[in-house]
């Protein structure tokens, strides 16, 4: 009798044959047929010039639009069948989302700002607090916990935005230009501290301009003109 | 396009959510939270609320300030005086007949009392006696009416003095021939400064203008009129006919008690003779000025609302785009729409119930220092002041969903790009 063998687990998040076409005269064909995967633990960098499909991809990929053709899969299941609401709710507690302008409050604290993270992902208020300060520590701003936005540095505010993206425990992070606002060394910390969530089980997909980062990456797919040109493996 | 909702396919992805009340809960925080860290904003915003239950709260205390001092000057000035008039035309008897007055006095309740009749002369300025009885032309010859009073009269309708004094027994049994003058007949006759060399002539006679009066509580016609004592209207003209009428000053309490028993003490075989008069009739001036109030305050109510609901939209509306990336990460961080225009409303509501609370203390200052200025009593509507906050949240609510639907239905993609 033949031994079961496991079937190999799902991507954390693909995108099979995605195109994407704004309406207009002439419509605007942004994506073509696009296909990639993240693995969970695995770091996807989305690598192009302006206007190649990148960050229409990311949006994609985030649920925050919809393919007009394709399919985005979590897990193996197609979100092209979820209405707005459960898309919504996918959102707030399998994604998470690292912005090139950080995007914080400015009238909050860093834990508060983290927290903001947790309020749709159905965690009881109780437990925000608690969980905010175990995401800061894990970028290393435990001791900044308090600090308004605008006492931050750079590279200060954009490992709080990734402490926010991460306190939800996502499946997939997705960041824009992570370091796209960030001096060397802080884009160099905060690389670090997007290549140290990969052992946690989460898919990192990352658009960047910055060669370190793609570099970085386990693999990096090159787009042109919405449509993948190249997809190698790094090192 | 249309997706069809794929319930297995959403419970595999979801993560369990919390309740209703708990997310009811966070928005009104979130949305707190919001409003102090943009006090500034949040203070222009509800600044239109503010002035506008101010105004609301400053109309109904004014209302009701008004209200109270206008009855109870009504009050007052009703319950004060009763008059009594004769309504037997050519009676046999007088209707005050001698110690009618003394025992109206005696009435518990009554501090004065006096009578009056019109008499059927005119008194004329002193000047017409010498006035040129050859002249070809018809002169105008001032005159005004004369009445005939007891002393006590003019004390008990509260006159008030321009001149001299008013009449006294004295003046009616030593000093002979003597008038007063109400300010109005003085200033037809010419009479100016009585200093007891005045005269006016009635029927022929001079008399000496011993005072002149510039007001009276209860009956302003008297002001036109040249007063003569009663007896020497007795002796002169004979006893009044008709058309006498009784004034008496009483105590406030005791003014319909009065009212009941002079007419029985005096004529106790018909007591029908004597009809009170009510000068001012409260039960049907006191709604209309306060219907009146009541239109201004529905008025000011009205704009009121509408400038507070124009004001608040208005600043929420324009404040979108500004906010336009925290409603995309809000999106991007798994907030509905309705979540989205929830936060809006409430943080709408939030200002007007605050603006009203502000607005209330506003208009109360109001009231009672324009209270004050006028030496009124503040009087504060108490239904006013308890609904100004609801109204307030409920103005506030309303002003909020045309932002809120605006903000709930910007493209997350958009809103993050901005």
């Amino acid at each position: 009798m033949a031994e079961a063998v496991d079937p190999a687990p799902a991507p954390a998040l693909e995108a099979v044959a995605v195109s994407k076409t704004y309406p207009g005269s002439p419509p605007v064909h942004a994506l073509h047929e696009v296909t990639l995967s993240a693995q969970a633990g695995q770091h996807v960098a989305l690598v192009g010039r302006s206007g190649s499909g990148k960050s229409t991809l990311l949006n994609l990929l985030g649920l925050l639009d919809r393919p007009s053709s394709g399919e985005i899969r979590l897990a193996g299941t197609d979100t092209g069948t979820l209405g707005d609401r459960d898309r919504t709710a996918v959102r707030a507690g399998r994604v998470g989302f690292v912005f090139q302008a950080f995007h914080l409050l400015d009238y909050r604290t860093a834990a508060e700002n983290v927290e903001v993270g947790l309020l749709h992902a159905g965690v009881p208020r109780r437990e925000r607090r608690a969980r905010a300060l175990e995401a800061l520590d894990a970028v290393g701003l435990s001791n900044r916990a308090h600090a308004a936005p605008a006492t931050l540095s750079g590279g200060e505010k954009q490992r709080v935005a990734i402490a926010r993206a991460i306190v939800t425990r996502p499946t997939v992070l997705l960041s824009d230009e992570p370091t796209g606002n960030l001096d060397s060394i802080s884009a160099e910390n905060v690389l670090a501290i997007l290549d140290s969530l990969k052992p946690t089980g989460v898919a990192l997909v990352t658009v960047t301009h910055d060669p370190q980062v793609a570099a970085a990456a386990d693999l990096t797919v090159a787009l042109a003109d919405g449509r993948v040109i190249d997809a190698a493996v790094e090192g | 396009m249309r997706h069809r909702r794929d319930r297995p396919a959403a419970r595999s992805l979801r993560r369990s959510g919390g309740g209703r009340a708990a997310a009811a809960r966070d928005i009104v925080t979130e949305a707190a939270l919001s409003l102090l860290g943009r006090s500034g904003r949040a203070a222009a915003t509800a600044l239109s609320v503010v002035i506008g239950v101010a105004a609301f709260v400053t109309a109904s205390g004014l209302t009701a300030t008004a209200g109270a001092s206008v009855n109870a000057r009504f009050e007052s000035f009703a319950a004060a005086e009763v008059t009594l008039a004769d309504s037997t035309p050519n009676a046999s008897t007088p209707a005050f007949g001698p110690g009618a007055l003394a025992a109206v006095r005696g009435l518990p309740g009554v501090r004065g009392a006096g009578d009056l009749w019109s008499v059927p002369v005119r008194a004329t300025a002193a000047a017409t006696l010498f006035a040129a009885s050859d002249s070809p032309y018809v002169q105008y010859v001032p005159s005004v009416s004369v009445v005939a009073a007891s002393p006590g009269l003019l004390s008990a309708d509260h006159a008030s003095y321009k001149f001299g004094a008013g009449l006294t027994t004295v003046d009616a049994h030593v000093h002979g021939d003597v008038v007063v003058l109400g300010a109005t007949a003085a200033a037809d006759l010419g009479v100016r400064s009585p200093d007891g060399q005045e005269a006016v002539i009635v029927d022929g006679l001079p008399f000496v203008v011993i005072g002149v009066f510039k007001g009276v509580q209860s009956d302003p016609s008297l002001l036109t009129d040249a007063i003569v004592p009663d007896s020497t209207a007795r002796r002169l003209w004979g006893p009044p006919h008709s058309g006498s009428q009784l004034d008496i000053a009483v105590d406030p309490p005791a003014a319909s008690q009065v009212e009941h028993e002079v007419p029985l003490l005096l004529h106790p075989e018909d007591p029908t003779r004597l009809q009170g008069i009510t000068l001012a009739q409260p039960p049907i001036v006191q709604p209309a000025v306060t219907s009146d109030l009541t239109s201004l305050l529905t008025v000011v109510t009205l704009a009121m609302l509408a400038i507070s609901i124009a004001g608040i939209a208005v600043t929420m509306y324009s404040s979108i785009s500004e906010r336009a990336f925290e409603v995309g990460l809000r999106r991007a961080l798994g907030a509905t729409r309705l979540n989205v225009a929830a936060q809006f409303i409430v943080e709408s509501l939030l200002v007007g119930a605050g603006g009203a609370v502000v607005g209330i203390a506003l208009g109360v200052c109001a009231v009672v220092v324009i209270a004050k200025a006028h030496a009124w009593l503040p009087v504060l509507d108490a239904s006013a002041i308890a609904v100004a906050p609801a109204l307030g949240a409920g103005v506030g609510a309303l002003a909020g969903l045309l932002p809120a639907f605006r903000a709930s239905h910007l493209d997350p993609v958009e809103a993050l790009r901005r």
